[in-house]
């Protein structure tokens, strides 16, 4: 058995402080002491409904919120709060609202080149422009959409610029927080099949957090279903979805639609439309 | 050597496709009209406060006692004389240096000051945060006036005490306003996301956040550098502003208290600078606010 890249031990979340008035009614337990790993290379996906915890622990892994107890370990060695640069660099991050997660006044080139340029992973301006287009060749965006700016793109072609900024600094983990779940249906299937193929190509280990059991089938190897902070289940995602032991993963596989599986040689420009349209809706 | 200089040709290409849709697409007419009509009548005061010298007839702190209160179109002085005898066009002209000088100051101090306390303040939050929102508070509640006379005893009258004063006061309106705009700012997915990057956060706050919430202090201060004109001229009136004999429209206004009903030319054309400057500034703040909400 290899050794995991990322450990959680015991990870717990608190938020608020429980003091003064209602005592510990006060507080709000997120996640209530979680444990998992994730081995290099494989797609792991935790779900769960909407407050079951996994995005507060998605956030604790990318290192945007700190754990109130628990550890996280990282290719062996325990992350603290206080990363260091190479820490923060290997794990990235995809985010659920790709109308959200891009700055609206930067274009996409020069958010992209300064990223490289902050962690030194080109010599020159002209070298990280040119590493810039080569991510967004990476990800299936034309090269033209560095002088753009997000407001250009459509959800789906945002959710790969997001994709392309996450992968800028060569990372050895990305976390995915629901990243089809604001996507038309279409399109999720193109951004899903980009991330199976960028794993597949580039030895990505993902961590992939989703309310959709469907979507978890087409992508992922393992799964650990959380429900009100806890683990209530967790193996291969042909085991658990097949002969789930938990009822809860019952119930949630009840309301989880079929999908096909992925046909990793499918052509992914078919969500290049005019993000218009998703005004008119 | 081929990929970036074709890089570089759509690159051009695309920039000039965007400046021609911004143009044609980006901003309502109306914001334009009034960003321009706005920028005339400052950029025109500006000029005549700077070639003061130049465009006086007179200069504005000689008395002339025999030609006191000549109504304006006397021989030599356009727009009439004050009680002893001054030239009203020069002194306005004059007054238009004091004024727009302070206006300028004490817009710009208290907005860097502020939006740099406010902008940290809201994104580090915790006892950072409320130790600026109490001082914040404290400050809203202090009365401007008192606060003032204290100032004029310790510094004495003068154009520096009023902008320190201003700015003592004003800069917690932009301070609470960029705090606001940064803790809605800072748990967008793009801040977090540039986190995650590992940028710094210096970078952060400069670069993505302050970015995307300039255009709203920005604009308040062009409503309230008005205000601080208005301002001037109550101080002017209550004997704290610019000290005698440098002449600004409020001590111009002041002066003219007992010959209101009937010398109205002492009054009224002072008056109407302050009008021009504030119907100036509101065009500008009205036309930036159309034109960044627009984006």
């Amino acid at each position: 058995m290899t050794e995991p890249l990322l450990e959680v031990r015991d990870l717990a979340v608190t938020f608020g402080s429980g003091r003064g008035w209602g005592g510990d009614r006060g507080r709000i337990h997120a996640v209530r002491g979680i444990d998992f790993s994730v081995r290099p290379g494989e797609a792991f996906a935790l779900v769960g409904e909407s407050g079951s915890g996994k995005s507060t622990t998605a956030k604790c892994v990318a290192g945007l919120q700190k754990p109130t107890r628990g550890s996280i370990s990282f290719a062996g060695s325990p992350l603290d709060p206080a990363r260091n640069r190479e820490q923060r660099r290997a794990i990235q991050m995809v985010f659920q609202d790709p109308y959200s997660s891009l700055n609206p006044r930067m274009t996409i080139g020069a958010a992209l080149v300064e990223i490289l340029r902050v962690h030194r992973l080109a010599g020159s301006r002209a070298a990280a422009v040119k590493r810039a287009a080569e991510l967004l060749d990476l990800v299936g965006m034309p090269r033209s959409a560095l002088d753009q700016r997000p407001r250009a793109f459509s959800g789906g072609q945002r959710q790969r610029l997001g994709v392309a900024r996450a992968l800028a600094v060569n990372p050895s983990l990305l976390v995915a927080d629901e990243p089809v779940s604001a996507l038309d249906v279409s399109i999720q299937a193109s951004v899903l099949l980009l991330l199976k193929r960028l794993q597949r190509d580039l030895g990505l280990t993902m961590l992939f957090i989703s309310h959709d059991l469907a979507v978890v089938r087409q992508l992922c190897d393992r799964v650990a279903v959380m429900a009100d902070g806890r683990i209530v289940e967790e193996g291969a995602v042909g085991r658990v979805l097949s002969e789930p032991s938990a009822d809860f993963t019952r119930t949630l596989l009840a309301a989880a639609t079929d999908l096909p599986p992925l046909d990793l040689d499918l052509d992914l420009d078919q969500d290049h439309r005019s993000p218009k349209r998703r005004s008119t809706r | 050597m081929s990929v970036s200089s074709s890089l570089s040709r759509t690159r051009v290409a695309s920039w000039y496709e965007r400046r021609s849709k911004r143009l044609r697409r980006r901003s309502p007419r109306g914001a334009d009209a009034s960003l321009a009509i706005g920028l005339v009548i400052i950029g025109a005061m500006m000029l005549a406060a700077l070639f003061a010298g130049v465009l006086s007839p007179a200069d504005p702190t000689r008395q002339d006692i025999p030609n006191a209160l000549a109504p304006p179109g006397t021989d030599g002085h356009l727009l009439g004389t004050d009680a002893l005898g001054r030239d009203i066009l020069s002194r306005l002209l004059y007054a238009a240096r004091t004024d727009l000088f302070v206006a300028v100051g004490a817009v710009l101090l208290p907005l860097v000051i502020g939006v740099a306390i406010g902008t940290i303040a809201g994104y580090r939050g915790g006892i950072v945060d409320r130790v600026v929102t109490g001082v914040v508070n404290v400050v809203f509640a202090f009365p401007v006036l008192v606060l003032l006379i204290a100032l004029v005893f310790i510094l004495g009258p003068g154009i520096p005490t009023i902008i320190v004063a201003v700015t003592l006061v004003s800069w917690v309106s932009y301070a609470r306003l960029a705090r606001d705009l940064v803790r809605r700012e800072r748990s967008l997915d793009y801040v977090l996301a540039a986190r995650v990057s590992g940028l710094p956060t210096w970078r952060i706050l400069g670069r993505h956040i302050l970015r995307n919430i300039i255009a709203q202090p920005v604009t308040f201060a062009m409503s309230d550098a008005v205000a601080i004109i208005l301002f001037i001229t109550a101080l002017g009136f209550l004997g704290l502003g610019v000290p005698p004999p440098a002449p600004d429209w409020g001590t111009m206004i002041a002066d003219a208290q007992p010959y209101f009903t009937t010398h109205w030319w002492l009054a009224v054309f002072p008056g109407l600078a302050i009008c021009a400057a504030g119907l100036g500034l509101s065009l500008i703040a009205d036309g930036l606010s159309q034109k960044w909400n627009a984006q």
